[in-house]
């Protein structure tokens, strides 16, 4: 039987529940435990509608990669370039340049704050009832599909290659996004680079 | 149908019998490894709102990041929290109070679009100390007296089914 754990058995003997009172406790835990499995269905109904929430009851996902028809295996990468006022160019990986952030981070940032502008971004409204009461769901939106990147972005990383490279002016500075592409069907496989585009942030 | 539904209480009920001092060891054991963990969230404040992009939940609520003394204070008390639960002193106050920052720390942490899969170290202190994992190893147990008494198993399974 279910026993209570916090009794003292040396200063005071055992409480003993009465047969009512342990069929409501033990009641009351087996709907805890529906509560939990049922809940999932919600859950998964909200992820698939609106991303993963935070907090959940399950662990998200990990996505994998899959091979397509041909057996190539896509992951997508980025290089920053970056040129000075004196000609001279760098790359910076993006685990320099968020090198502040975890490294699991690192990648989700870079997609959302530097990948290439869309061409035709979704027009959120900032004054809608929406955006006054979740105002951090429709930022993340607007800055996710920005074509030029807002003035504390720009600052940021206008700080932070400072910081990468004191004695260096900047002048632009260059996302370069392409696919590495790993083709396992051929022996030894054969990787490969395809470009997606790039965003270009001019400093001068 | 009643064999299932025995199955299903059995599981609840019984199948996790561990003893309260197994229970210290792994109070103690999670407590050190989350004291190797924090502080976690420092990082945050070095990025400007723009880069807030926060997922379903609490933060959503919210135009940027808290400053950087908000994240210094909880952590703060997160580490009191988990030197707490390391000795078992007021267990259960240390457990909450621990699983509630960390929480909310995390809710801050994952509002760039990337959710880590460390929830279980919020689920498990939450839960543990209802099974009673401060009555073994702990001052808790030495002032209550109540080292050697049982452990509640239905908590235990419920981390069970945590995925």
């Amino acid at each position: 039987m279910w026993n209570d754990g916090n009794h003292s058995q040396k200063s005071q003997p055992p409480r003993i529940r009465s047969w009512p009172e342990m069929l409501k406790v033990k009641s009351a835990i087996r709907l805890l435990f529906a509560a939990v499995i049922l809940w999932q269905f919600p859950q998964y109904m909200i992820r698939a509608k609106y991303g993963e929430p935070y907090p959940a009851l399950s662990m998200p996902d990990f996505s994998g990669t899959l091979a397509d028809r041909d057996g190539n295996i896509r992951f997508r990468a980025v290089q920053c370039k970056v040129l000075f006022e004196d000609g001279r160019l760098a790359w910076v990986s993006p685990h320099c340049l968020l090198s502040q952030a975890p490294d699991s981070h690192r990648s989700v940032i870079m997609a959302h704050m530097f990948s290439p502008p869309p061409d035709n971004p979704d027009q959120v409204p900032l004054h809608s009832l929406k955006a006054r009461l979740i105002p951090g769901r429709i930022l993340g939106h607007i800055h996710g599909q920005q074509k030029d990147l807002d003035p504390q972005t720009r600052a940021w990383l206008k700080r932070r290659l400072q910081v990468l490279y004191p004695s260096e002016v900047l002048k632009v500075v260059t996302f370069v996004w392409y696919e590495e592409v790993f083709n396992v069907n051929q022996v030894p496989p054969v990787a490969t680079q395809e470009p997606v585009g790039t965003r270009e942030v001019r400093f001068e | 149908m009643t064999a299932k539904w025995w199955d299903v209480d059995h599981f609840i009920f019984e199948e996790y019998k561990t003893r309260t001092s197994s229970l210290g060891i792994y109070r103690i054991l999670f407590a050190a490894y989350v004291l190797t963990y924090l502080p976690r969230h420092l990082w945050i404040p070095s990025f400007p709102d723009s880069f807030f992009d926060p997922p379903i939940g609490p933060t959503v609520f919210s135009a940027g990041f808290p400053r950087a003394p908000f994240f210094y204070t909880v952590n703060g008390l997160a580490i009191v929290a988990a030197v707490c639960l390391l000795f078992g002193y007021r267990t259960r106050v240390a457990s909450t109070s621990f699983a509630l920052l960390l929480l909310l720390c995390n809710c801050w942490a994952y509002s760039f679009g990337k959710i880590d899969h460390d929830i279980p170290l919020i689920f498990i202190p939450l839960m543990m100390q209802f099974a009673g994992w401060g009555n073994g190893h702990s001052v808790d147990a030495k002032r209550h007296a109540a080292e050697g008494g049982s452990t509640r198993k239905p908590p235990i399974g419920l981390c069970r089914l945590w995925r």
